[in-house]
C-alpha cells in the first residue's frame, strides 16, 4: 500500500516537471513579449522637411543576407522609397518602385517585444524626369495596428513616421498597399520581415539564408527597356519568377555552404499572384516552421507550398559535397526563372 | 472602335481651344497620366458620374504629359472603360490655367467660372471606402444653381 502511495506521488512529479518543463520550451515562442501582446501604436504622422538621403537603416540587408539583431526594446529602422532603373536580367531592366532601392526589398529582422520605430521618406520625386513621383505606403504583415493610420499612403517627398511592436515570431511580408497595390507590387514594392522569437529561435544553424519569390510581369518598351505589365498581372502570366530578384540567380555563382552544415532558410513568397512549392532537391526539411513560427512546427518534408504574402522556416542538413538545386516544383516558375543553386565543398 | 476613338482624339486635339467649347455648358476636366495608376482608385465612382451626367455636363481628360502616347492614352481609357473625349495638354495651358496638383484631380466650370477644384472622392484616403463624393455633390449642386458644399479637397495622385 506504501509502495503503491510514492509510485503515484513519483508519477505525479514526473508529469508535473514534464509539463512545466514541455510549456516552458513552448512558451519561449509564445506571442507577445512575457505572453504579453502589444496592441496597437500611437498615431502615425507624416513630416514635409526633406531629410538626409538613407536608402537603409537600422537592422536591415539585402538578401540573401540576413541582418543582425539590434538590441533594446526599441528600434529605429528606415526604409526609403525611390523609383529605380533595375535589371532582372541581363537583357531586361524597368523603371521599378522600391523599398531601399532594390527589389526586392531590404530583409528587416527584430525579436519580439521590440517596439519598431519606422521611418519611410518617399523619394519618387527625384526621378520625375523619368517615372512619375506617385504616392507609396507600407503595409507590415507582422503588426498589429489600424492600417488606415500607419499604412497610409503619403505624397512624394513627404516622410511616414509610426510604430509597430512585434508579437509573434515569423517570416512576415512587407508591401506597398497604395492603390492600384497590384501595380504598386509588381513595381518591385515587396520585401521579408524576420521576428525571432524573444529566446532567439530553436537549435543552432551554420548558415542562414533570405530567399524572396517574386514575379516580374513586364512588357517592351525598347531594346532592354520594358515596363510593368498590369494586364499581364491580371491574366497571372509572369516574364519571370525570381529568388531574390533576378532570373536564375545563383546559377552561374551557387550560394556556398559545407558538408554536413546545418542550413536555415528564411523563405517568402512575395507574389504578386502565384502559389510556389518551394523544394531543394537532393534534401528533406527536417524541420518546417510554417509561417516562421516556431510552434507551427513540421517535419520531414520535401516541398513547402507557400501561397502569395506566406513565408516559412526551412532546415535540412547538407547531406554530402554536390550541388543542390532550389526550385518552385510548379515546373512553369523554374522555366521562368525560379531556380538557384547551393554548392557544397 | 479603335479608329473611331483615335478620330475623335485627333479632331478634339487639333481644334482644342478653351475658348471654343460651347458657352455656358457645365465642364469637368479630369488631369491625368498614363503612368500613374492612381486614376484606379476613382473608376467606379467617376465611371458612374460619366453615365448619369453624360447629357449635362461635358467631360474631358486631359493629359499634360508629354510621355503619354495616343495608343497608350487610348489603352488606359478601354482600360477604365470611360467613354470620353480627351485632350493632350502637352503645352500646359489647362494646366497653367487650372492649377490642378495631382493626377486624379477634376476640376469642375460653369460658365468659365471655377466651382470646384481637387479630389473625385475620399476613397484613397479611406482604405477605398468613399465617405465623401466631392464630385458628384459638386455637380448636384451646380446642377441645381445651388452653392457648391465642398469647393476643394486634396486628391492623391501623381504630381503634376
Ligand atoms: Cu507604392
Amino acid at each position: 500500500m506504501k509502495r503503491d502511495k510514492t509510485s503515484c506521488w513519483l508519477i505525479i512529479l514526473a508529469a508535473t516537471l514534464f509539463t512545466a518543463c514541455y510549456s516552458n520550451t513552448d512558451n519561449k515562442y509564445a506571442a507577445g513579449k512575457g505572453g504579453k501582446i502589444v496592441y496597437g501604436a500611437p498615431e502615425a504622422y507624416i513630416t514635409d522637411e526633406a531629410i538626409p538621403p538613407a536608402a537603409i537603416a537600422g537592422p536591415a540587408a539585402y538578401a540573401p543576407a540576413i541582418p543582425s539583431l539590434a538590441d533594446g526594446d526599441t528600434v529605429a529602422i528606415r526604409v526609403d522609397v525611390l523609383h529605380k532603373k533595375i535589371s532582372v536580367s541581363d537583357e531586361v531592366s524597368f523603371w521599378a518602385w522600391t523599398f531601399g532601392d532594390e527589389v526586392p526589398g531590404p530583409v528587416l529582422r527584430v525579436r519580439v517585444g521590440q517596439t519598431v520605430k519606422f521611418t519611410m521618406a518617399n523619394r519618387s520625386n527625384l526621378t520625375a524626369e523619368v517615372s512619375p513621383p506617385m504616392p507609396h505606403s507600407i503595409d507590415f504583415h507582422a503588426a498589429l495596428v489600424n492600417p488606415h493610420d500607419k499604412y497610409r499612403s503619403i505624397a512624394p517627398g513627404a516622410t511616414l513616421h509610426f510604430q509597430w511592436t512585434a508579437n509573434y515570431p515569423g517570416v512576415f511580408m512587407y508591401h506597398c498597399g497604395t492603390p492600384v497595390i497590384l501595380q504598386h507590387m509588381i513595381a518591385g514594392m515587396t520585401g521579408m520581415v524576420i521576428v525571432e522569437p524573444a529566446g532567439g529561435f530553436p537549435g543552432t544553424v551554420n548558415r542562414e539564408l533570405a530567399i524572396v519569390q517574386n514575379e516580374f510581369y513586364l512588357k517592351p518598351m525598347g531594346d532592354t527597356a520594358y515596363q510593368t505589365d498590369v494586364a499581364g498581372a491580371r491574366a497571372r502570366q509572369p516574364m519571370f519568377v525570381t529568388f531574390n530578384g533576378q532570373y536564375r540567380r545563383y546559377m552561374q555563382s551557387p550560394i556556398a555552404v559545407k558538408a554536413g552544415e546545418r542550413v536555415r532558410l528564411y523563405v517568402l513568397n512575395a507574389g504578386a499572384n502565384l502559389t510556389s512549392a518551394f523544394h531543394v532537391v537532393g534534401v528533406i526539411f527536417d524541420k518546417v516552421w510554417i509561417d516562421g513560427n516556431p510552434r507551427n512546427e513540421m517535419q520531414g518534408m520535401q516541398t513547402v507550398l507557400l501561397g502569395p504574402s506566406s513565408g516559412a522556416i526551412l532546415e535540412f542538413t547538407v547531406p554530402e559535397k554536390g550541388i543542390y538545386a532550389f526550385v518552385d516544383h510548379s515546373f512553369a516558375s523554374v522555366e521562368q526563372g525560379a531556380i538557384g543553386l547551393i554548392e557544397a565543398k | 472602335m479603335k479608329s473611331l476613338l483615335l478620330a475623335i482624339a485627333i479632331v478634339i486635339t487639333a481644334g482644342f481651344n478653351i475658348k471654343a467649347a460651347a458657352p455656358g455648358k457645365v465642364k469637368v476636366y479630369l488631369f491625368i497620366q498614363t503612368r500613374c495608376p492612381c486614376i484606379y482608385s476613382h473608376k467606379e465612382t467617376f465611371g458612374k458620374l460619366l453615365k448619369t451626367y453624360r447629357n449635362q455636363v461635358e467631360f474631358t481628360a486631359v493629359f499634360s504629359d508629354s510621355k503619354d502616347s495616343d495608343k497608350d492614352i487610348q489603352e488606359l481609357m478601354r482600360d477604365l472603360g470611360w467613354k470620353m473625349p480627351y485632350v493632350r495638354d502637352t503645352g500646359h495651358r489647362l494646366l497653367m490655367r487650372l492649377h490642378p496638383r495631382v493626377s486624379t484631380d477634376v476640376v469642375l466650370l460653369d460658365a468659365g467660372k471655377v466651382l470646384y477644384k481637387g479630389a473625385i472622392d475620399d476613397g484613397p484616403s479611406n482604405m477605398g471606402m468613399v465617405k465623401h463624393f466631392y464630385l458628384q455633390d459638386a455637380l448636384e449642386a451646380c446642377l441645381q444653381h445651388l452653392p457648391v458644399p465642398v469647393p476643394s479637397a486634396p486628391g492623391k495622385g501623381c504630381l503634376l
